[in-house]
């Protein structure tokens, strides 16, 4: 990847911290992080990027997800470490 | 001598945390379970939290009673000084008086240690041996190291992978406190062994580290449990000392304030400063009560954006028209989704009933702040932090233009000095916005060929 492109930061309110542009793009493992429309909205090529790499089911997966509320999501990790026991 | 700081004796410290949910002028919705649909109760909560912290985490009593065993680690630093800050107004030669709780002062430099504190002391009290819990860049792994070892409670930190290989220096404090740090994801859960089965060289988020921390807690031989550092309604509570503290300080300059602030995160120290205030607003007072949270476009700060309180049904986030613009609008977007549930329920709900005001600051702003805070007031704020120093800066200039007197009273809610690659980053130019060309994409589309794909 191109320097100038790498070196770009932006501050991830999750983390608390600097990371590039890729991270984001792999947050999620499969998909990007949820914020990263929000974090990276002053690239104006961002949504053709997005397009780009993901594919359209991807996209309409990343579009269409619904993160739960903190509770539940403590629910269903709980759910999912219980059944690891 | 121009008064500067108001402090109070380690005997006036608050006994009692204040807990909201006793005055919310409308019930707010009760979290459903995701399998059954139903509320959730105590029980689907007691694999990870002792049953006294899920007590309080449900409860709608106004004043918890503060334990003496808590209140004897609070007094390091607390009551932390309210500060008036002189240089700052002179500064921005605004019609406003400021003045900031400073929540640096705590050992582990931030507000974090308020909540983790009684965390680790309820589990002491409920018989818990040792305590996970998940960390980003550290502030929150730092504070409940640090707040474990005070209860003599083993700790370990899933740290994220990418912060643990370039945030050192929280790592350290963690180790200092005696608590175990480990980069995810890790092979010590199950959950961190698929991940890195499917993704080897993945630098680690949140969502996994916590899936590690709550899989480590959960099937712990050794009696076990995890602490979470925000959002949550008990994490509130703790932190409501904040306000209280501050209520008792201004009392003493016979001041009361016009405008109260906080930056807003998951909501804990915002909360923490404002909710004794949102109690007075809900009884009549006049107060305005103003949550800052972060967006990187600048041109967000002009609308009711409200992203991270997008769980309301009336401020529908303008970010998707902004980001995606003219060619692609997708409808499920408006609709709901990309929606990041960041944000204590709590606030979110007194959002809705306009209690609480939310505005989102771009992070070139938030940091030009935080350097001229630094500059002017000496302390170099945590970047976090930044972010209500952009709405001071903003609200001065609000009264400014309406040629009324006010007085600010926000949270400074931690240093910035194991932060200081941020101020790197932002000194040499590198958070600036920027505009990728066609080559660019097409070069940043080559390097990100191998990253997983579903
Ligand atoms: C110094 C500081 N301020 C604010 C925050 C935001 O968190 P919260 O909204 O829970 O206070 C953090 C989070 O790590 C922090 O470290």
């Amino acid at each position: 990847m191109n320097n100038e492109f790498n070196e770009k930061l932006t501050r991830c309110p999750r983390l608390g911290q600097e990371v590039i542009f890729s991270y984001c793009l792999q947050e999620s493992g499969e998909l990007p992080c949820p914020r990263i429309m929000h974090c990276w909205s002053h690239l104006p090529s961002l949504e053709k990027l997005l397009q780009h790499t993901l594919k359209p089911e991807q996209w309409d997966k990343f579009i269409n997800r619904q993160t739960p509320d903190k509770i539940s999501s403590l629910i269903e990790i709980i759910e999912a470490a219980k059944a690891k026991k | 001598m121009e008064q500067v700081k108001v402090l109070l004796e380690d005997k006036e410290i608050p006994r009692q945390w204040y807990n909201i949910m006793a005055d919310m002028p409308t019930p707010m919705k009760p979290p459903l379970h995701p399998g059954t649909g139903q509320p959730v109760t105590p029980d689907d909560l007691a694999a990870i939290f002792p049953m006294n912290i899920i007590e309080q985490e449900v409860s709608t009593k106004r004043w918890i009673d503060i334990p003496d065993e808590v209140l004897q680690k609070y007094i390091l630093w607390r009551p932390s000084p309210l500060y008036r800050a002189r240089n700052f107004e002179k500064l921005l030669g605004c019609p406003v008086k400021i003045y900031y709780k400073h929540e640096g002062v705590s050992p582990a430099g931030s507000h974090k240690p308020n909540a983790a504190i009684p965390m680790a002391y309820y589990n002491k009290v409920a018989g818990t041996k040792r305590m996970t819990t998940e960390t980003g860049a550290g502030q929150w792994g730092s504070a409940l190291a640090m707040s474990c070892k005070m209860f003599d409670l083993a700790c370990r930190v899933y740290m994220v992978k990418v912060s643990y290989q370039q945030k050192p220096y929280r790592r350290l404090m963690m180790n200092t406190w005696g608590a175990e740090c480990i980069a995810s994801p890790s092979t010590m859960t199950q959950a961190g062994r698929d991940f890195l089965a499917k993704y080897p060289d993945s630098p680690g988020s949140l969502g996994i580290a916590i899936s590690e921390a709550i899989e480590d807690a959960v099937t712990s031989k050794e009696k076990s449990h995890y602490g979470l550092g925000s959002v949550l309604n008990h994490v509130l509570i703790y932190q409501s000392i904040i306000g209280l503290e501050s209520q008792k300080q201004m009392q003493k300059l016979g001041i009361y304030p016009d405008v109260v602030m906080g930056c807003c995160g998951g909501g804990s120290n915002f909360a923490g400063i404002a909710m004794s205030y949102v109690c007075d607003k809900i009884h009549g007072k006049k107060v305005k009560v103003v949550g800052a949270e972060p967006s990187s476009c600048p041109t967000m700060t002009k609308g009711p954006f409200a992203y991270d309180f997008g769980d309301l049904a009336k401020t529908t986030p303008l970010l998707p028209m902004h980001t995606l613009g003219h060619d692609y609008v997708p409808a499920p977007i408006h609709a709901g989704g990309l929606r990041y549930h960041g944000m204590a329920p709590i606030v979110s709900h007194l959002v809705k009933e306009n209690l609480i005001e939310p505005r989102a600051y771009d992070q070139l702003k938030t940091f030009d702040a935080g350097v001229k805070w630094a500059r002017t007031e000496g302390f170099i704020p945590a970047p976090e932090t930044n972010h209500v120093l952009a709405a001071v800066v903003d609200e001065a200039m609000r009264a400014k233009e309406e040629g009324k007197e006010k007085v600010i009273l926000f949270n400074w809610s931690g240093h910035g000095l194991v932060d200081l690659a941020a101020y790197d980053a932002y000194l040499s130019g590198k958070l600036e916005a920027y505009e990728l060309p066609d080559e660019e994409i097409q070069r940043a589309l080559l390097a990100i060929k191998d990253f997983p794909k579903p």
